[in-house]
């Protein structure tokens, strides 16, 4: 998706990245298992902090890890019961870091670290056809390139005095969203050119170099998303976890 | 090119706009989201999202031609609302709009301005997906998010009923019309002009 890097492999099989991509949302943001699985909620963040540290992408990391740390002093630290806006706040604050940011940089990471090509392969081997496969590798791809658009068109808009609480405050969507959209399609005609000059309508089997072997690693991350989800089924039939540790 | 178009079946070009689109209404989204931490602001995700998508939609819709594409898109966004846990509840909301849709842009040929814009109305009831757990499932949604706090959810309980549901899907239709009427507007003056549509 964004580095062309093909000599370098990656710490993780482009299916266990999808498994963890997957799996980290639902219980971090869509609280499955409830209190059952909070001992995962605490796992998975360090897990996506260690995937990117182990991926050398050392700014993401510290970053989260700083947030992180300050979260949960700020957290165990503060009273609990307070109430008022202060509580508000911090309850948002905590909210974002604790779910939000774990999920965030684990896809920092998959696509820091995966290929379209080691992705695409990834999602054959699942046997997910191309109509989710092709849009999906352009979305990831095209994430990053947006941000890089907004940010120019952002400047460039602020210069003009189309910001809030500037002189021509009303154009904000109108001037921020059309060049957007501008670059996007433009964006869009260079990726379907270079797509498909290298045959991606083509009626042949894809081949490819990727090296996509399961290995270690791979089985105790897929273990540990098992794990979550066996917390979470067996929470359903009123077996809970945190009783049977107890025992 | 005209080769590719001549095609009835959808190939790398649409799947390629099809992901550049959904990336853009997705990234819309996203940027409304965070005001959801005030509970009382939550269904304006059905007023501000259907309005400002309105603009990448129309242009979307000039690039659709074949049948199918709104409904991948639409699983798309379905799909990605589940990576970013909202549930898997959204997926058949997505599908059955996204059939809709389909067939109202089919009515209209894939050309008709009034078909695209009524089109996007039920095109947006995709947003409702992520309500559901919050209006059918309090009770177990709530059990299973407790650390939201007890204000935050005693006012989110008192707004998301049973009632909201239709009024939720109204305004997503209504505003999603509205937001494609000012696409449309936006297209006569911006893209018509430097000829891109």
């Amino acid at each position: 998706m964004l580095k062309g890097d093909y000599g370098k492999k990656s710490f993780i099989n482009p299916i266990t990245k999808l498994v963890l991509l997957v799996t980290l949302p639902a219980f971090l943001m869509g609280g499955l298992g409830g209190t059952d699985a909070e001992i995962f909620t605490l796992i998975f963040p360090l897990v996506s902090l260690f995937l990117l540290f182990i991926s050398k992408n050392l700014k993401a990391g510290m970053v989260g890890l700083l947030m992180y740390i300050a979260v949960i002093i700020a957290w165990s630290v503060l009273p609990s019961g307070s109430d008022g806006i202060f509580h508000i706040i911090l309850f948002i604050v905590v909210g974002i870091v604790t779910g939000l940011l774990p999920c965030a940089l684990m896809s920092v990471y998959v696509i820091s670290s995966t290929t379209a090509s080691e992705f695409i392969t990834g999602m054959k081997k699942l046997f997910i056809p191309d109509v989710i496969t092709i849009p999906m590798s352009v979305i990831f791809r095209f994430f990053p390139t947006v941000k890089e658009e907004i940010q120019a068109i952002n400047k460039a808009m602020t210069m003009r005095g189309i910001r809030f609480g500037g002189r021509n405050a009303a154009g904000i969507l109108e001037y921020r969203l059309i060049p957007i959209l501008m670059c996007s399609l433009k964006i869009g005609d260079e990726l379907s050119a270079a797509a498909l000059t290298r045959g991606l309508d083509s009626p042949r089997k894809r081949t490819n170099i990727c090296d996509t072997r399961f290995r270690f690693q791979d089985f105790f991350l897929l273990a540990l998303c098992f794990c979550a989800y066996l917390v979470w089924v067996l929470s359903l039939f009123g077996i809970h976890f945190g009783e049977v540790v107890k025992l | 090119m005209s080769n590719q178009q001549q095609k009835k079946i959808i190939g790398g070009r649409d799947l390629i706009n099809i992901g550049i689109f959904t990336a853009i209404i997705f990234i819309i989204t996203m940027a409304v989201m965070p005001i959801g931490f005030i509970p009382v602001l939550m269904p304006l995700y059905c007023v501000i999202i259907p309005v400002v998508g309105g603009i990448p939609w129309m242009l979307f819709a000039t690039k659709v031609k074949k049948l199918g594409m709104v409904f991948i898109m639409s699983m798309l966004l379905g799909l990605l609302l589940m990576l970013t846990g909202m549930g898997w509840y959204a997926l058949p909301v997505c599908a059955v709009s996204g059939i809709i849709t389909e067939l109202i842009l089919k009515l209209g040929a894939y050309k008709s301005k009034k078909h695209t814009v009524i089109a996007h109305g039920v095109f947006c009831t995709w947003l409702f997906g992520s309500y559901i757990p919050l209006i059918f499932m309090a009770d177990t949604y709530w059990q299973q998010n407790a650390d939201y706090g007890e204000e935050f959810i005693s006012s989110a309980k008192s707004i998301f009923q049973i009632w909201t549901a239709p009024v939720l899907i109204a305004l997503c239709v209504a505003f999603g019309i509205l937001g494609g009427l000012l696409g449309l507007k936006i297209m006569k003056k911006h893209f018509a002009k430097a000829g891109i549509v």
